[in-house]
């Protein structure tokens, strides 16, 4: 009875796992998607409403979702408490406080990293220049996040089950 | 001898020290901002100008000095003891100054100056971005001059009376060279006839100011006293605001500063011609100097004026050096002869 008991809560717990790293491909691409949506969002504000910093990223932060929506709340918190921080330190800070809840890969955040250096700082033109730039980058990451969803979400859910039910043919 | 006008706005020992430390230093970048907050209050007091420019010694202009900032937080008279400004200082209070939003201030950028709370005027130098040959904004800064609001209520006091007769007030102008406390004056003024005073009911002012420099509004609300029954057109034109004024407001007064276009003459006919009293500045030494210039001139020969106002620097900003009337006749010469 308690070898059973033990079998089933290893093929559950492995199937958990495999669950769970499947998800977080989906999220990772439904955290892209975000990104950009906020980013867009962003561009209006910036480009069209000329809305000082702070309160545009406040309000791209209350159209987004999740953790990129927090992380967008953050940099604007930052940027109205933080004395004498430009945009880009605001957004470098905010950025490792949220980094351990986002599943962005590190390529993503330098991409973010990077762009988030000459926010603010410069004419309409440019800012226009960055954004559409950074949009592009996420957009493509987006489509390669994605094409590996599809291909590995299945497998991952899969060798869970599996590698739960293999380990309990060994054991017994 | 002549009169100065400098007395305290708001009481205290050192009114502009406090207003200096709450409302400008946190603009300036973190390592400047803590050199500046170590200079005593009374060295505060005096200070009119912070200049910042990219690898230069920063310097900051008192009243009657120039002084360079010490890499101690002290001051010094001599600009090798001076710490510089580098390239981060200067990225950092031009994102704190612009609340790290450039693209928003393309407006300002343009013009050339941004006022902040508390109505200090800050101008900007750099790279010029051109639009069909036109000035669309400035990138690059490198250089930033932040001017101390000096709201010297009690300037006007002494001469007031000499600029109203019989409870009205009359048209003046003010003659003045740079830096000697002209707007400074005319918001005083400005202050006074909005509020009244005894022997003076109050009236409705309109007033344009053109580089936002007398009513010092952000995002259009005035930051100076301007007084309760001031109307102010920011950022307009003068011509085109004093006329917008007098169809749009029916004031008492309009009061506008630097005129000297040929749009000002023509609007300033049309001012006199609808009743309305007129309170405006010039720069210039003398009635001599003023007079080179052919619209001054011109403004001059329709015995428009019924009082001038000539300040200087003598004695440091705000030296009243005389009142004429009309007929350019001294007013207070016997008083100053007394005196």
């Amino acid at each position: 009875m308690l070898k059973l008991i033990g079998a089933l809560l290893v093929i559950i717990s492995f199937g958990v796992i495999g669950m769970v790293l499947g998800r977080n491909l989906t999220k990772h691409t439904e955290e892209l998607r975000q990104l950009q949506f906020g980013l867009a969002a962003l561009e209006t504000e910036i480009i069209y409403a000329l809305t000082p910093l702070p309160q545009a990223l406040k309000t791209v932060a209350r159209q987004t979702k999740g953790p990129i929506s927090k992380f967008f709340a953050e940099v604007s918190q930052e940027l109205n408490e933080g004395q004498g921080q430009t945009g880009g330190e605001a957004w470098s800070k905010a950025l490792e406080r949220v980094a351990p809840y986002l599943l962005l890969t590190e390529g993503e955040m330098s991409c973010l990293e990077q762009f988030g250096q000459g926010l603010g700082s410069s004419d309409r033109e440019d800012q226009l220049k960055r954004l559409t730039s950074i949009k592009m980058q996420l957009a493509t990451r987006e489509k390669e996040a994605e094409t590996t969803k599809n291909q590995f979400q299945k497998i991952w859910q899969t060798l869970g089950w599996a590698c739960g039910l293999v380990l309990t043919l060994m054991f017994i | 001898m002549t009169n100065t006008f400098e007395i305290s706005r708001s009481g205290g020992s050192f009114p502009i020290a406090q207003n200096i430390r709450q409302e400008v230093l946190p603009f300036l970048s973190p390592d400047l901002r803590m050199l500046v907050s170590q200079i005593p209050d009374y060295e505060l007091e005096v200070l009119e100008e912070i200049r910042l420019r990219i690898n230069a010694p920063v310097l900051l202009k008192q009243r009657t000095e120039d002084k360079y900032l010490r890499k101690d937080g002290g001051l010094s008279t001599r600009w090798e003891h001076s710490v510089y400004c580098n390239e981060e200082n200067m990225q950092k209070t031009v994102a704190l100054l612009c609340n790290s939003s450039l693209y928003a201030l393309e407006e300002e950028l343009r013009k050339g100056f941004l006022t902040l709370p508390g109505g200090h005027r800050t101008g900007f130098v750099g790279r010029a971005v051109l639009d069909r040959g036109r000035v669309r904004t400035l990138k690059q800064i490198s250089g930033v001059n932040i001017r101390v609001a000096r709201c010297v209520s009690g300037a006007a006091l002494q001469i007031i009376r000499h600029l109203v007769k019989g409870g009205v007030f009359l048209n003046t102008l003010i003659i003045s060279p740079p830096r000697a406390g002209k707007t400074t004056l005319l918001r005083d003024i400005i202050c006074m006839l909005s509020n009244g005073f005894s022997g003076f009911s109050p009236v409705d002012v309109g007033l344009v100011d053109e580089r936002s420099e007398i009513a010092g509004c952000r995002e259009g609300i005035p930051q100076l006293p301007i007084g309760r029954r001031t109307d102010v057109l920011d950022g307009c034109p003068k011509g085109e605001g004093m006329m917008m004024l007098v169809r749009s407001m029916s004031p008492q007064v309009i009061a506008t500063d630097e005129i000297g276009r040929k749009e000002d003459a023509d609007a300033i006919e049309e001012v006199i011609n609808a009743g309305i009293k007129l309170l405006t500045t010039v720069h210039g030494y003398n009635k001599e100097d003023i007079l080179r210039r052919p619209v001054i001139k011109e403004i001059l020969a329709q015995k428009v004026f019924e009082r001038y106002v000539v300040l200087s620097r003598r004695r440091g900003p705000g030296t009243i050096e005389n009142i004429f009337n009309e007929e350019w006749l001294p007013i207070r010469e016997r008083r100053l002869k007394e005196c």
